[in-house]
């Protein structure tokens, strides 16, 4: 890890980037993950040491350094050491890199079983020189699901000198299978204050000074990352002469200064539509990015609302208070409910501007919506309005006069609901016709309604119908074929002594399967047993299933006509704008 | 072209040359930026620095390694484009730079690996760049660039330095665009205006045909009554030069969002100060009152989402048909979308 980066000019100086030069080599000097650090470090003490470790959290959070610490701590000379020495041969060879037992895999770029079954063929050898061997595996969540599976046993029972030790940002990719194997760390994002202080410390041993504002502007864009607060931190000591000064850190991150968001906001208040136009002109004339702008506006805006929600703002906010006191004042000029609004259109537009093909235009779209848009209607009074709508729809009151001209949008999916439930019991509108006569089994399901549809209700047809039902299950006993296909047919008329059974022209091969003396015979028998009178059994030929349709739809017509008719029907389906396609269950 | 030729970022290359001076170059850098405002041509120059015969904190630019490293036949200096149909970088191809730098060194005082387009790198490619990033060989930079910052992988941005490029102020624009003649100054205006702070854009429509076609767009745009076959037709006129040139047809997709842009602005601002196409403004004046304010959002979006739909790969031939048909009705507004 010693590189030395001669440079084009005379001098020759190791350098190394800061990141790299203060990561840390002691459990006491990783920054914000006291927690983990603790937790390690008793398992060392108390001798409960698991054999896999998984590693997660954000980057340049601690992930593999934690590991590495950890390994070493676990093979120090001095015994398995809370704090390692950090003299001995196995702490100097695993800081450098070049120890044989602590072997750490990108598994990025390992990814495949081959090479988790090499990792499992040397798992079984004893380590050469230190108490364990340590098998760091980096960016582990990269390995194919065929290399995890391959890894499965080895890491259940491993051998009892190998340790595993995995890290990565995207635990969610890890299988369970694995995880349900490993002690999971989850790495906190590290907080701005902890940032701050750290970097103070290392600019102190770096001999760099810097304004305290500008540590502030460089952890708050790091975002909990500590690599990217040092990285930047570096960035800024080759910019910066002596010191860092805030302004610098804000030329590098191209932030935009804040009198510009008041200025905006300003400009949308006071629909002032040039000056709108003129503060982004401005913007783009120096140089800023578009996108920068819109997120540094919703900044703006969350402080704004915060101003206004919070009675002591300045807890929350990080700013002067001068600063405040100016937020305060414009955020008296707005409502709550526009405020929310514009932090809605803010946050679509920064996601809508990252690839658009003129951040200019669409920044300046968003901007004018959110002139146009603010003051409009509150979302909770119209909710109180469909409230009061749907109240009106249910006391059966005739419909208000705006409702049809209501886009379909707005229609709501309770509106919809109480509608269907007041109207169910009568009626049921269905989107598709089903047609139920086509089904074969359809007369059977429901002989009420074929009696009720050719209104010849005679006790006696009645009766030969109802026993019907049990003659076959009879016969299924004596003649199970016979009866499969005596199913297909059905009773048709009953008058004098002659009962005859009709079957579907499609069912014209039961029927001549069946037509013979014995079988008609058998049929006659049953319906003497249940009837207690003779009968005369004939199967013939009944109509196709289209001619069934016919008379059966003609009957209910009527009704039908009668229930599209109806007031209700008609005003529901004027307010739906829809129509009534079929009825069913008259 | 030497370092300190280059128009504008002088934050960026200030702190190129004072790491060079203070030997605290970091290995990795990712620029990221607007296309076309030079942030490849910083890293080329950042190469030739580095490399240069004679040192020092820039490059001489006449030396046989500088000459070599701008015709890319230096041998320690490596640049990975996208390739292939889905124009990404493969694992195969950051194995191969994995491979080449434990390699020492052919003849140069540093190797250099230059991604020109980051964000193509594919998650595979991005994830066996990480280790590499964050340790590597001595005497090895690599200068990662990306006109989407967020594309690149969080993981590889945090082990690079990052140094954001802003787009370039109207006035370093102009400067650049006095450099390559373009001599009448209300031309320099327009080109400044369309140019977003990216130079690329601007020149595109110093030539003669960018400009033919930004004239053709904005005419279509403006005609007050155009028919489906109007349309149609013009469209085809529009893949004709996409077909030469597919930078084209975001330029035509762009031009169109500048109009309905600027019609807008008439309407709401009241002015034409900020026109982005001020020489147009006469006819763009008599138009104003084309559309309601509606429509023209509507119109921008549309265009957006055809922007997206041709990323997605869809045909250039459908989505120019459809855009210009929905373009030329005028009673297609937000509601009715």
């Amino acid at each position: 890890m010693t590189e030395e980066k001669k440079q084009p000019e005379k001098k020759s100086e190791a350098y190394l980037v800061l990141a790299r030069k203060w990561r840390p080599q002691q459990f006491s000097e990783v920054v914000g993950q006291e927690p983990i650090v603790k937790t390690l470090q008793n398992a060392i003490s108390a001798n409960r040491l698991a054999h896999a470790y998984l590693f997660c959290g954000l980057r340049g959070t601690g992930k593999t350094t934690t590991a590495r610490i950890f390994a070493k701590a676990l093979n120090c000379a001095e015994g398995p050491s809370v704090n390692p020495c950090d003299k001995c041969d196995p702490c100097t060879e695993i800081t450098r890199g070049s120890s044989l037992d602590v072997i750490e895999i990108d598994g990025a770029s390992n990814r495949g079983i081959d090479q988790i079954r090499d990792l499992r063929d040397n798992v079984k050898f004893a380590p050469a020189g230190c108490r364990f061997k340590v098998y760091i595996i980096d960016e582990v969540h990269m390995l194919t699901t065929e290399a995890f599976n391959a890894l499965l046993k080895t890491l259940e029972e491993p051998p009892a000198h190998v340790k595993f030790l995995f890290a990565t940002t995207e635990s969610q990719k890890v299988p369970a299978t694995i995880l349900s194997r490993c002690q999971r760390f989850d790495l906190k994002r590290i907080k701005t204050a902890e940032i701050v202080e750290h970097l103070k410390k290392m600019g102190t041993a770096e001999k760099v000074e810097a304004e305290e504002s500008a540590l502030f502007a460089i952890a708050t864009q790091a975002d909990g990352s500590l690599r990217d607060a040092i990285s930047l931190f570096d960035q800024m000591i080759s910019y910066c002469e002596k010191e860092i000064k805030e302004e610098d850190v804000n030329a590098i991150l191209g932030l935009i200064q804040k009198e510009k968001y008041f200025e905006i906001v300003d400009a949308i208040l006071d629909k002032n539509g040039a000056a709108l136009f003129e503060v982004v002109a401005t913007l783009m004339s120096s140089g800023k990015d578009l996108s920068l702008f819109l997120i540094g506006l919703l900044g703006h805006l969350r402080s704004l609302l915060l101003a206004k929600t919070l009675e002591k703002p300045q807890t929350i906010l990080e700013m002067s208070k001068e600063q405040i006191e100016k937020v305060k004042v414009q955020a008296a000029k707005v409502s709550e409910q526009d405020l929310t609004l514009f932090i809605d259109l803010a946050a679509k537009g920064i996601a809508d501007l990252r690839f658009a093909l003129s951040k200019r235009v669409l920044l300046e779209l968003v901007l004018v919506k959110m002139m146009q848009q603010q003051g409009g209607i509150p979302a909770t009074e119209l909710l109180q309005r469909l409230e009061q709508m749907e109240q009106r729809l249910q006391d059966g009151d005739s419909a208000p006069a705006r409702a049809p001209k209501m886009p379909v949008a707005h229609r709501t999916a309770t509106l919809e609901r109480s509608f269907a439930k007041q109207f169910k019991p009568q009626w049921q509108a269905v989107a598709e016709p089903q047609d139920y006569t086509e089904t074969e089994d359809g007369w059977d399901q429901d002989p009420s309604a074929v009696i009720k549809a050719s209104s010849i209700v005679v006790d006696e047809s009645k009766r030969i119908r109802e026993e019907w039902a049990h003659i076959l299950s009879a016969m299924a006993k004596i003649n199970p074929l016979l009866c499969s296909y005596l199913k297909k047919g059905e009773i048709k008329t009953s008058e004098q002594g002659t009962i005859s059974i009709g079957f579907d022209e499609e069912f014209n091969f039961h029927r001549e399967a069946i037509d013979t003396l014995q079988n008609r015979e058998s049929v006659e028998s049953q319906f003497q047993q249940r009837l207690g009178k003779k009968f005369k059994v004939v199967f013939m030929q009944g109509e196709t299933s289209a001619e069934k349709k016919g008379p059966k739809r003609n009957v209910t017509a009527e009704k039908q006509q009668k229930l599209l008719n109806d007031p209700m029907v008609r005003k529901a389906s004027d307010l739906f704008g829809g129509r009534v396609i079929n009825i069913q269950g008259t | 072209m030497a370092l300190k030729e280059i128009v504008g970022h002088a934050s960026q290359i200030k702190i190129f040359q004072s790491s060079i001076q203070k030997g605290t170059l970091a290995h990795a850098y990712l620029f990221s930026g607007l296309e076309g405002i030079g942030k490849e041509k910083c890293a080329r120059e950042l190469t030739k620095v580095l490399n240069c015969e004679k040192g020092g904190a820039d490059s001489c630019d006449t030396c046989s390694v500088c000459l070599r490293i701008d015709g890319e036949t230096f041998s320690d200096f490596h640049v990975i484009v996208p390739s292939g149909a889905s124009r990404t970088i493969k694992i195969d191809d950051v194995q191969k730079v994995q491979k080449s730098l434990n390699l020492s060194r052919y003849e140069g005082k540093a190797k250099v690996i230059l991604f020109t387009e980051a964000d193509c790198l594919n998650e595979a490619a991005s994830n066996a760049l990480l280790k590499i990033l964050e340790e590597p060989v001595e005497k090895t930079y690599f200068f990662l660039i990306t006109a989407n910052h967020e594309a690149v992988l969080p993981t590889i941005r945090s082990r690079c330095r990052q140094v954001p490029f802003y787009p370039l102020a109207d006035s370093e624009v102009e400067q650049i665009l006095t450099q390559s003649e373009v001599k009448d100054p209300t031309q320099r205006e327009f080109l400044v205006r369309l140019s977003e702070g990216s130079i690329g854009r601007a020149l595109r429509f110093f030539e003669e045909k960018g400009r033919q076609l930004r004239q053709s767009v904005i005419k279509f745009a403006l005609s007050k009554s155009s028919s489906p076959t109007e349309a149609l037709f013009a469209s085809e006129q529009f893949q004709k030069s996409v077909e030469q040139d597919k930078a084209y047809l975001w330029d035509i997709l762009k031009i169109f969002e500048g109009v309905y842009r600027d019609l807008l602005m008439l309407q709401i601002a009241g002015n034409e100060k900020q026109l982005l196409n001020p020489d147009w403004a006469q006819g763009l004046n008599q138009q104003k009152d084309l559309y309601t304010v509606d429509q023209l959002e509507a119109k921008v979006i549309m265009i957006e989402r055809i922007r997206t739909d041709l990323h997605m790969n869809i045909q250039v031939k459908f989505a120019l048909d459809y855009l210009l048909l929905f373009l030329i009705d005028k009673e297609k507004s937000l509601a009715s979308h």
